[in-house]
């Protein structure tokens, strides 16, 4: 054979290869993976139940614990968590496995420091202390379809951003996001709008139904059907509120570079959806807030959340959910809360035992009543812990995507609309 | 103004046992991911941070370890790339070193190579400490559009790197811009020829893909040969390596001037740790003046690449510290650390921790010479694996390149890319098209699209072009590749020129010396049965195909591969016409074969039927047990049943790497066989 053949031939076998290896790497055994269905409670209303903790805001990556320490969150009424059944013996079930914790991120990331923290620390939590590894399988949506079809015994758990639930939406997701075991969040989301001192402004109100006035300028999407979470939340408040708005439209637009956006001047306004940067900007951009660089412009949480004074100052901005009308407001709150409910979860496969689960989000709520590793973990997170309780968390989950399917249909031509209006 | 009293503190520590335990420790380790292959700082970073912030309680010191790592992280790396053949990340290294190990040089680019990293990583820290209070506003000052214009920079060098065969040159550099838009549009958030994969969202993965079109090629061809990298004659000893040491210290000028740039191009969040070597070597060309040197195995081409590799770290940490902008992939973790200890970035490293900002600069100084002793007095011996026949030591690293493939994407399609990019890697070398432009050109390729049309969103296209670095850039680009172009043409038709009086071909890309047999065709007569006419026309199929599924991509999503992929119809045409008219292409730079026809016709059936072994094995049994089958049978299928003794070592080494890397600290979890899946699904 000549070396054009053997080239030939070796193009050939790449193609045998992509052909007959296609198979995603599978959790072994596995179960049929359930079908996704309409969540198993109806709508009740179109609005979802919001977040009950009032949670301080998290980072995506650990940050310095604020020199401030955060208001105590107030603790949610909640169900108490489940006791294992006294016949089930969860330490021999757990005793010498091994855990392993998916994480849809790369080594290094906020989501990943958080998951090795708890494999590091949460093991002693659990009956027969278990070992837990972490194993990253990126991207997210891949490592949620990995955990979806594992077995449910505990052994296969995810560490996940809360993005989860507007994934489930998506055609590639093979899972329904509220039926995942769900064990606990170590606090909500925090969303919140600034604005650079340069702007004649104090906060949102000051600009109210003055559309001609010195534009916000920030980033947003790039097609309509982008336009959700907090992109969607902003638009939707500035078309209401007859706010003065200006998007551009960049390629990536993380914390990071929206900070550096704001320092350069190509932006002064950003809306900060994962919550982290109103608690942990005063260590990582010491003197934003208190030299009056940046101000709080509007809180975007929704009812239930509340929002505290930082490190630098006191959050001054009203709550944008107080200046809309009640349908105005119960519509915002079912198209945002998604990305809110949770910033990170910890959740296993569906159809675990329920004793499992159990044990499990015991080792949860024990783990975060212990002050070390609540301490600890404070440190991973850049601010407190405020944890859900997986029981709780698993309500929140199924209101929220059925809040947020009850206006789905609604959602195509809101998007479009709104796009058409800033962004074309 | 620094505090200088927290300076004193800051250097006090150099008083304790701690400190120098905890740089050792770094250092160590530093060293290890150097020098072994698939181990890389970040990652070992990645795994060990949240035990760094909780077990070392001085955060002075858990800082410090961590910013040792980083500024020295990439300094042992050249070790594999000169000795053992293996190119990793450094594909500029390697099209200087390995000809330079072919010549027997091994010791004394070593020798070379560490002293250049070693001033580089000096010169980062030195600038660090100088720049880091004044440097903020040079910072600031390159946003979108001025990214984007060093981007464009980036290309028109793509003319130096294609010297005799511009248009092949253009076109495989405009190849790679039109690949690296595969994946997630980030404007409008389209999948573009993702094929419905959710793994390549985030983009072809360029570890998997430069293994493939330069790795495995590079590998493949050596094995080929059966030969070592050197002779055995060749001089691998301690004072060769000192003599490299020395040829160094000679060049320090130019190391400077590059580490200069190093430290500059690092500064600039967003510009990105990949690209900086591809554009201090494209610069470094530019200014040479004998430009034919390169790609022959030229030290001062080890001096364009390694200088800023090193002294961009030093570079990376000034955003880091002084505003809290990462400034590359490692120094993230630093970050994370600060923060975690509750150290805040900003002007307070200049004051309430200038002892921090103090110790990151004399560890940064430390590292970079210890890992320089380190590599010189190992360098003599370590040298020594180039005399080991090449076949030996590719049954380790080839399943090695693989497997680090795999652990990077962790999905199963990171090898069908590898092999698909092995074969277009191997056509380009067979053919003489560089690869450099196409790896330039897919590094830059995101860099440009996100950042112009970033500008574009937020100044205006006006505004954007009245940005003074911005425009100076893109002049300076359009001036370059002007340049360039003149020269090549003049270049081609002297050597056109002179093939016509001597009647033979023009001179080759590299030292190699077996190249396809092609005699210079008059320009009238067509060559119309060749099958390099392939190439191109499959190209331009590629292209085609790109534009056609880009129209229904919204706006943003379009432009960049409409743009590229007509671009690249035109220079793949051009290209196919030359070709057809008997035009032949001039000096290239890029490694050609080396391995003679009769080499190819013998050991390239063997590696065919190896690397189809392991995809058989990989779909029947996994990856894993490929990797270790292939490692085991490779030194005797490639040199022969008495070699099969030494397959037990290397079988060892990839089934140790496997059991004690990727399944007890990595946790892999492995693709499922396919042949298993299908039949679980027959019989349920």
């Amino acid at each position: 054979m000549s070396f054009k053949g053997t080239l030939a031939a070796a193009f050939l076998l790449t193609c045998l290869f992509i052909v007959a290896c296609g198979s995603e790497a599978t959790p072994t055994p596995t179960q049929p993976p359930p079908t996704p269905t309409p969540e198993s409670v109806a709508p009740a209303a179109p609005t979802p139940t919001a977040m009950a903790p009032a949670a301080p805001a998290a980072t995506p990556v650990p940050g310095a614990p604020t020199p401030t320490p955060v208001p105590a969150t107030p603790t949610p009424t909640l169900a108490p968590t489940p006791t294992p059944p006294p016949s089930f013996d969860a330490e021999a079930h757990f005793r010498g496995k091994t855990i392993r914790l998916i994480v849809g991120f790369n080594p290094g990331g906020g989501t990943d420091t958080q998951a090795r923290f708890l494999a590091a620390n949460l093991g002693k939590f659990i009956p027969g202390n278990p070992r837990i590894v972490v194993s990253n399988h990126t991207p997210q949506m891949a490592a949620s379809n990995f955990v979806w079809k594992s077995e449910p015994d505990g052994t296969v758990l995810q560490y996940t951003a809360g993005t989860l639930i507007t994934d489930s939406f998506e055609p590639e997701a093979e899972f329904t996001v509220s039926e995942f075991g769900l064990i606990g969040a170590p606090q909500g989301g925090n969303p919140f709008w600034a604005h650079r001192g340069t702007l004649p402004y104090t906060d949102i109100r000051d600009a109210m139904g003055n559309p001609d006035g010195e534009p916000l300028i920030q980033t947003g999407p790039g097609s309509a059907p982008e336009v959700t979470g907090s992109a969607l939340g902003g638009m939707l408040i500035a078309d209401w509120l007859n706010l003065p708005m200006d998007y551009r439209v960049v390629a990536g637009t993380g914390t990071e570079q929206t900070l550096l956006m704001i320092e350069r001047g190509d932006v002064n306004a950003m809306i900060v959806s994962p919550g982290s940067s109103w608690y942990t900007l005063p260590a990582r951009r010491p003197g934003w807030f208190s030299s009056g660089f940046l101000k709080p412009f509007a809180s975007l949480l929704v009812p239930g959340q509340e929002i505290h004074a930082n490190a630098e100052v006191e959050f001054t901005a009203p709550h944008a959910r107080d200046l809309l009308e009640p349908d105005q407001a119960s519509l915002f709150n079912a198209l945002t809360s998604p990305q809110h409910v949770a910033l990170k979860h910890l959740a296993g496969p569906p159809g675990m035992d329920p004793a499992v689960l159990a044990t499990l989000r015991k080792a949860w709520d024990d783990a975060n009543a212990d002050p070390e590793f609540n301490a600890d973990f404070s440190r991973v997170l850049g601010t407190e812990v405020a944890p859900v309780p997986g029981a709780r968390l698993q309500q929140i989950y199924m209101d929220t995507v059925n809040g947020y399917r009850v206006h789905l249909d609604s959602l195509v031509e809101i998007q479009e609309r709104l796009f058409s209006k800033y962004i074309e | 103004m620094p505090d200088f009293s927290q300076v004193f503190v800051g250097l006090g520590h150099l008083g304790t046992s701690t400190y120098w335990i905890t740089f050792g420790a770094a250092v160590l380790i530093a060293a290890a991911a150097g020098v072994i292959p698939g181990l890389s700082a970040p990652l070992l970073m990645a795994l060990a941070i949240p035990f760094v912030v909780f077990t070392i309680d001085d955060p002075v010191v858990g800082i410090v370890f961590l910013a040792t790592i980083t500024g020295v992280e990439e300094m042992l790396d050249v070790l594999p790339i000169i000795a053992m053949g293996h190119p990793g990340g450094g594909q500029v290294t390697f099209i200087e070193g390995r000809p330079l190990s072919q010549r027997g040089q091994a010791a004394r680019a070593l020798g070379f190579v560490y002293v250049v990293s070693a001033i580089g990583g000096v010169v980062g820290a030195v600038v660090l400490l100088l720049a880091m209070p004044v440097l903020k506003p040079f910072i600031l000052s390159f946003g979108f559009g001025e990214i984007g214009a060093m981007g464009l920079f980036g290309v028109a060098l793509v003319g130096a790197l294609s010297r005799g065969a511009m248009v092949k040159g253009l076109a495989a550099g405009l190849l790679g811009i039109l690949l690296s838009t595969v994946g997630t549009d980030p404007f409008t958030g389209t999948d573009r020829y993702t094929l419905g994969s959710l793994q390549l969202d985030s983009g072809l993965p360029l570890i998997a893909m430069t293994v493939g079109l330069f790795a495995l090629p590079e590998m493949m061809d050596l094995t080929m040969t059966r030969r070592a990298l050197a002779s055995s004659s060749a001089a691998l000893n301690v004072r060769e390596v000192f003599a490299g040491a020395g040829l160094a210290l000679s060049k320090t000028p130019l190391i400077i001037r590059h580490s200069i740039l190093g430290v500059m191009m690092g500064a600039i969040p967003g510009v990105g740790s990949r690209v900086v070597s591809w554009l201090s070597y494209g610069v470094g060309i530019a200014l040479s003046k004998d430009k034919s040197q390169f790609g022959k195995g030229s030290f001062d081409g080890l001096v364009f690449s390694e200088s800023v590799q090193s002294s961009k770290e030093g570079g990376q940490a000034i955003p880091t510290l002084a505003m809290g902008i990462p400034g590359g992939f490692s120094w993230a973790f630093v970050l994370v650390a600060m923060l975690a200890y509750g150290i805040s970035p900003g002007p307070p490293m200049l004051t309430r921790f200038a002892d921090i900002t103090t110790l990151i600069v004399v560890s940064l100084v430390l590292g970079n010479a210890a890992l320089a002793v380190i590599g010189l007095l190992a360098s003599g011996q370590l040298a020594k694996l180039s005399r080991i026949p090449y076949p030996l030591l590719a049954a380790a690293i080839i399943p090695l390149a693989f497997l680090s493939s795999f652990q990077d994407m962790r999905h199963w399609l990171a090898i069908p890319i590898v092999l698909g990019f092995a074969v277009v890697g191997m056509l380009m070398k067979f053919f003489r098209w560089p690869r450099p432009p196409m790896i330039l050109g897919f590094i830059l390729g995101p860099i440009i699209e996100h950042n112009l049309m970033s500008a574009v969103s937020i100044h205006g296209p006006v505004g954007m072009l009245t940005r003074p670095i911005t425009i100076t850039l893109i002049l300076l680009s359009i001036a370059v590749g002007l340049g360039f172009a003149f020269l090549a043409s003049k270049s081609e038709a002297t050597e056109r020129r002179m093939a016509e009086v001597s009647g033979s071909a023009p001179s080759g890309a590299s030292p190699d010396p077996p190249q396809p047999a092609q005699k210079p065709q008059k320009r009238t007569r067509f060559m119309w049965r060749s099958w390099e006419h392939l190439f191109p026309l499959t190209v331009m199929l590629v292209a085609l195909v790109f534009v056609i599924e880009a129209i229904d991509f919204p706006t943003r999503a379009r432009s960049m591969p409409v743009m590229v992929g007509i671009g690249l119809l035109g220079l793949a045409g051009l290209q196919l016409l030359l070709q057809l008219r008997g035009v032949m292409s001039g000096d290239i730079l890029d490694l050609g074969m080396m391995s003679k026809a009769e080499e190819q016709r013998r050991t390239g059936k063997v590696l065919l039927g190896l690397i189809g072994m392991f995809v058989l094995i990989s779909i029947t049994f996994g990856l894993k047990w490929a990797a270790i089958a292939l490692a085991l049978v490779f030194p005797a299928a490639v040199s022969g049943r008495g070699y099969a003794k030494w397959g037990l070592l290397t079988g060892a080494f990839i089934t140790a790497l496997v059991i004690g890397l990727f399944d007890n600290v990595l946790f892999v979890i492995w693709p499922q066989p396919a042949v298993w899946l299908l039949l679980k699904d027959l019989f349920g």
